[in-house]
């Protein structure tokens, strides 16, 4: 199904009666992340879950934005929709949006479930630092002969080798850069809702460290970590984050 | 061997929804069957996304598009001229010299805006160049699905209740649509008119559906179609060549899990694997009583002939098979892929498929150039 | 031109020299032929590709090695060098190094050969022969120019319905690939069933000393590698040397090769489509679904196969012979006939979504398959037919001869299209087809994976194609 947001035709999925759970993906995912648990969830819930711009059926945003916009985008959504959001679901990238949709007031909820959630800067760690100047080095390096011939070719060998999202980034690299510098500590802890962290314990891109500071951060919530699950604990063990969710909510 | 050969020019890519299509249905089966033939030379000529011309004959492969380096690989590419003086020559030009290409047929493979609505079509009559398919009018018109049904709801062929209405309208008044929708039976269909693909297009049951389902209609075109479902469907299409005398291909049903044809289940699903598109979601031919099948027959052929269509056209039905009612729903002047899985069923394969579809094309244009359109005249000279 | 000539001095014309002598199994002659031929080295791997085998990965390490001692040794020239002539010297190096290369790379070949390879060799072949003599399975080996693996597969699945019968895999039919197998056994194996390939003289001896059989099948003599045999005399010798071997032990002839048959010794049994011994075959019918026929003599039965053509019959009987003398019942015989199926690239229909069937001949690429295949295609009548072919290799003295019967019989048997590819045998199958007053369509390819890629957009539903052969990157 499509709806017009923001001037954005907007592909999203509505099954199942009840309460409404709204999910929200990550970066460079889609709606169909949640499947297993939208199958699972539905025989009780509503289960809402939409493209964001830029990813799947969803038009791309045609500036760049930050990740307010998202939130504002995300609280546009639920007023055309005319529902009520009884949990706010979010993995990663989503999990940011509630975050900041959550402490803005944009998005009203009565819980949020965050799972695998980026939000927590990177920007001061030692390893990131070291990576960025090694990467200052290598991107002059590249305009040397012979290397400047394969220019193109090396930086994406690069890019693949440290697993950045960034090329991939396609024509959001500027609402990608803007969206990972916006540190949401401060956001964290102006949240009073119920929430639920599930982090998976293999979890690389968000490790678990950031899934116990964000425990500290907000106030009413609890960690559960997802054995032998890295950041996609919803696809990867269903089961055991559709159990969580369930008792949470 | 070095016999001159006709130089066909496949013009594919363009600046519509339907860009990706239209690069595969020039391929699969256009320049491949061509090449086959033995007797052509094939020139791809591809209209990027920002609607710049390209032509080299590299990219008479599919996998030059696949490229992960597509892009990068484009832009190093010389633009190709076209000139539309006394039929239709690709030139490049060089620093030193400029080559020249002097095109005998013209084989156009865009689907939808400016493809398949007739825009080409108006290009290549202005350039007196024989091309394959329908003309600018049977284009135009089928291009818009709301002409459509007036067209040939005119010649007495049924089609499904419907109204319509221009953005404009919608702007203004809101609330003059439940009226108009009000002698319509629900669950209802929102399409835009001009769009070929099954892109937003949505059925409804409530008012608030209604409205956003025309919200995201309009988003993509500014007049929009809303028409009654029919009950107990069976969807069912036709391809159709010919210029007077008309060869159907098989009826075909497609399987689709959805109700109607999504975008993706429509091109992607089945190109995924396998060598015919489609194959795998089609009945060929339909199972259906025979009833229908000469209903269908007979529909199609009177669809083809009101719109005017010439070369080829698929022809969408809807039967309600309780009532036993076929409508016509919709014509598609280029068939995706020119339904070459199905004209394969019926004996025609790719090969003969684009042969007929050039000996068509020139008969076309032979018959056409019999007729005047130039006269003589002295009005200038009168006037003072 | 200049991109041909600057295809030596891309990244991947190391990687194209060592995987041309890989294809070529290493033997030099056909290497060097081979690299002459070759223009551009950027695409000589169409057909396969590397396989990083233990001595390919040497060999492309050396390569390297070379090829840095190269570019040292110039830019040394460049740098220190103080003589005048030092540019053409340089110039020169790099100019050469390509040919160097090539030719350079045979000299740690040879010395991987003879070092390491061939000890190895005789010592894992010497091992193999100990075992298989202690072996108490009867071992049946097979030889001939062709059909050995369509005889080794009936052999298998026949006996299999009695025995514990195992043969080795793909085409293991030199030392090497044999001893490999052997090294596998259990030692509880009742039959054990060998291909044995020849190239070359002598080849035919080596493997028999190996292997030991104790039961002989020649499947049939003609030009297959005659290129290497220069004449069909020594062919037909180097496959005898296997009767030569088994003296007065049971030995099967083909009765259907001329040249086999020719040869044969009294004693010998000759099998054909007719029948084997007094065994007689009658009511033989064979299309799409597989092969009928019935076996009259000592009683009467009435087999079914599901290879295809009429010439399997005659291998078929060989497999009902052997087995009946290794005391399986006819019921049981009958129910292996039943399950014989054709083997991958031999003559295996298949049938397409769009309704159009395909018998993938590939792997048949001697002067009597293709005879036996185009006699079945002439025969299934009710369809539109396409033969799609690149001709045959290795033919030598005889490939004018072998293409025009090849045009010949396909005029006679009204194969409605006959697709070709350009080379430089085909036109002797167009002759061969004008020669007969050819009545149908004759379409021309530059090459195979050209005329591939166009089938599906020349044939409908109900259309048989059949693939004949398919040539190795070495032949243009």
């Amino acid at each position: 199904m499509k709806v017009i947001v923001k001037n954005l035709a907007t592909e999203y999925k509505d099954e199942g009666v009840g309460k409404v759970l709204l999910f929200l993906h990550g970066w460079q995912d889609n709606l169909h992340s949640f499947d297993s648990l939208a199958v699972s969830l539905s025989s009780d819930y509503r289960i809402i879950r939409l493209d964001l711009p830029g990813f799947g059926g969803t038009e791309a945003p045609k500036e760049v934005w930050e990740l307010n916009d998202y939130a504002e985008f995300v609280e546009d959504f639920i007023s055309k929709l005319g529902i009520n959001v009884y949990a706010l679901i979010g993995h990663s990238f989503g999990g940011r949006i509630a975050i900041k949709g959550n402490a803005t007031g944009r998005i009203k909820m009565d819980k949020m479930v965050l799972i695998g959630s980026a939000g927590i800067s990177k920007s001061n760690t030692f390893r990131s630092s070291i990576l960025k100047i090694l990467a200052k080095i290598g991107g002059l390096l590249l305009y040397i002969p012979p290397f400047i011939f394969w220019r193109s070719e090396l930086r994406k060998k690069i890019y693949v080798l440290i697993g950045s999202d960034y090329l991939n980034a396609g024509a959001l690299k500027e609402t990608f850069l803007k969206i990972i510098k916006e540190d949401l500590t401060t956001a964290a802890e102006e949240i009073k809702t119920p929430t639920l962290l599930i982090w998976g314990e293999n979890d690389t891109e968000t490790p678990v460290s950031d899934g116990r500071k964000f425990s500290r951060l907000i106030r009413n919530s609890e960690l559960k970590t997802v054995n032998g699950a890295g950041h996609f604990a919803h696809s990867e063990k269903p089961q055991e984050v559709t159990n969580l969710i369930r008792g949470f909510l | 061997m070095n016999i001159m050969k006709k130089n066909v020019a496949v013009i594919f890519g363009g600046r519509s929804a339907e860009h990706d299509v239209s690069v595969i249905t020039a391929h699969t089966p256009i320049i491949q069957s061509l090449i086959s033939v033995g007797e052509f030379e094939v020139w791809p000529v591809y209209i990027s996304k920002d609607g710049s011309w390209y032509s080299d004959q590299t990219m008479n492969d599919i996998a030059y598009f696949k490229r992960e380096d597509f892009q990068t690989c484009l832009k190093r590419q010389k633009k190709v001229q076209i000139l539309f003086d006394d039929g239709l020559k690709l030139v490049w030009p060089g620093i030193l010299s400029k080559t020249i290409i002097h095109i005998n047929v013209v084989f156009p493979a865009m689907h939808g805006t400016f493809g398949e609505d007739g825009s080409l079509m108006g290009l290549l009559r202005m350039a007196n160049v024989p091309f394959v398919g329908c003309d600018l009018f049977a284009s135009a018109v089928a291009m818009d699905k709301v002409l459509t049904k007036q067209v040939i709801a005119a010649e007495g062929i049924p089609v499904v209740p419907y109204v319509w209405f221009l953005k404009s309208d919608w702007k203004k008044n809101r609330n003059f649509l439940p009226e108009k929708a009000a002698k319509l039976k629900w669950p209802l269909f929102v399409k835009p008119v001009h769009l070929g693909s099954s892109i937003a297009i949505s059925k409804v049951k409530d008012q608030t559906e209604l409205e956003n389902a025309i919200e995201v209609a309009f988003h993509y075109d500014d007049k929009v179609l809303v028409e009654e479902s029919v009950q107990n469907l069976i969807e069912v299409t036709l391809p159709i060549i010919g210029n007077e005398e008309l060869q159907l291909g098989a009826i075909e049903r497609p399987l689709n899990k959805t109700e109607f044809f999504d975008f993706s289940d429509k091109y992607l699903s089945g190109n995924k694997k396998g060598k015919g598109a489609n194959n795998m979601y089609s009945e060929i031919p339909a199972n259906i009583d025979a009833e229908f099948v000469k209903q269908v027959e007979n529909l199609g052929r009177r669809t083809y002939r009101a719109l005017g269509c010439s070369g080829i056209a698929r022809i969408d039905f809807l039967i309600e098979s309780v009532s036993k009612q076929v409508y016509v729903n919709e014509v598609n002047t280029l068939p995706g892929s020119l339904y070459h899985h199905n004209w394969k069923r019926v004996g025609v394969s790719g090969v003969e498929l684009v042969k007929r579809l050039i000996v068509l094309a020139e008969e076309r244009f032979k018959s056409r150039s019999g007729i005047t359109y130039v006269f003589d005249s002295d009005i200038l000279k009168k006037i003072s | 031109m200049i991109r041909n000539w600057l295809s030596r001095y891309s990244f991947r014309y190391p990687r194209a020299i060592v995987y041309m002598l890989q294809a070529s199994e290493y033997n030099l002659r056909d290497y060097f032929a081979w690299y002459h031929n070759v223009k551009n080295f950027a695409n000589v791997e169409q057909r396969k590709q590397f396989v990083k085998t233990a001595k390919g990965t040497l060999l492309l390490v050396i390569a390297w090695i070379f090829i840095f001692f190269i570019v040292c040794f110039s830019s040394l020239i460049l740098w220190f060098g103080t003589f005048p002539l030092k540019y053409i010297l340089a110039a020169i190096t790099l100019l050469v190094a390509p040919y160097l290369l090539a030719y350079g790379i045979t000299v740690p070949l040879f010395v991987i050969r003879i070092f390491i390879q061939l000890p190895v060799e005789y010592f894992l072949i010497k091992q193999a022969r100990r075992r298989l003599k202690n072996h108490k399975a009867v071992k049946i080996g097979v030889a001939g120019s062709f059909g050995k693996t369509t005889m080794r597969e009936i052999l298998r699945t026949v006996l299999a319905e009695g025995k514990n019968a195992v043969a080795p895999p793909h085409s293991y039919n030199t030392p090497l690939g044999i001893s490999q197998f052997v090294k596998k056994l259990s030692g509880r194996e009742e039959v054990l069933i060998f291909e044995l390939g020849e190239y070359y003289p002598g080849d035919v001896r080596k493997l028999c000393n190996l292997v030991q059989p104790d039961i002989g099948v020649i499947t049939g003599i003609n030009e297959a590698h005659l290129q290497k045999f220069k004449e069909l005399g020594r062919t037909a010798k180097t496959i005898y040397e296997l009767a030569d071997y088994l003296q007065g032990k049971p030995i099967y002839v083909n009765g259907e090769s001329e040249i086999a048959l020719e040869n044969a010794r009294p004693g010998h049994t000759i099998y054909s489509r007719k029948g084997i011994e007094n065994w007689k075959v009658k009511n033989e019918k064979s299309d799409l679904n597989g092969t009928l026929f019935t076996l009259t003599g000592n009683g009467e039965l009435s087999l079914k196969s599901g290879l295809l053509g009429l010439h399997q019959i005659g291998p078929l009987l060989v497999a009902f012979h052997i087995s009946s003398a290794l005391g399986l019942s006819h019921e049981q015989i009958k129910k292996g006939i039943e399950k014989t199926r054709p083997f991958e690239h031999r003559l295996e229909p298949k049938i397409d979504g769009t309704g159009v069937i395909t018998l993938d001949d590939t792997y048949n690429g001697n002067p009597d398959g293709v005879k036996a295949a185009v006699e079945f295609l002439g025969s299934l009548k009710a369809h539109r037919r396409f033969y799609v072919t690149p001709g045959l290799v290795e033919m030598g003295s005889h490939t004018e001869k072998v293409h025009r019967d090849i045009g010949r019989n396909l005029a006679r048997a009204c194969i409605e299209k006959v697709v070709l590819i350009k080379n430089s045998v085909t036109h002797y199958i167009e002759q061969g087809l004008k020669e007969e007053k050819y009545g149908g369509e004759i379409l021309w390819f530059d090459n195979a994976l050209v005329a591939f890629a166009a089938l599906p957009y020349l044939t409908v539903k109900g259309d048989i194609v059949l693939l004949q052969n398919d040539w190795p990157d070495q032949y243009q």
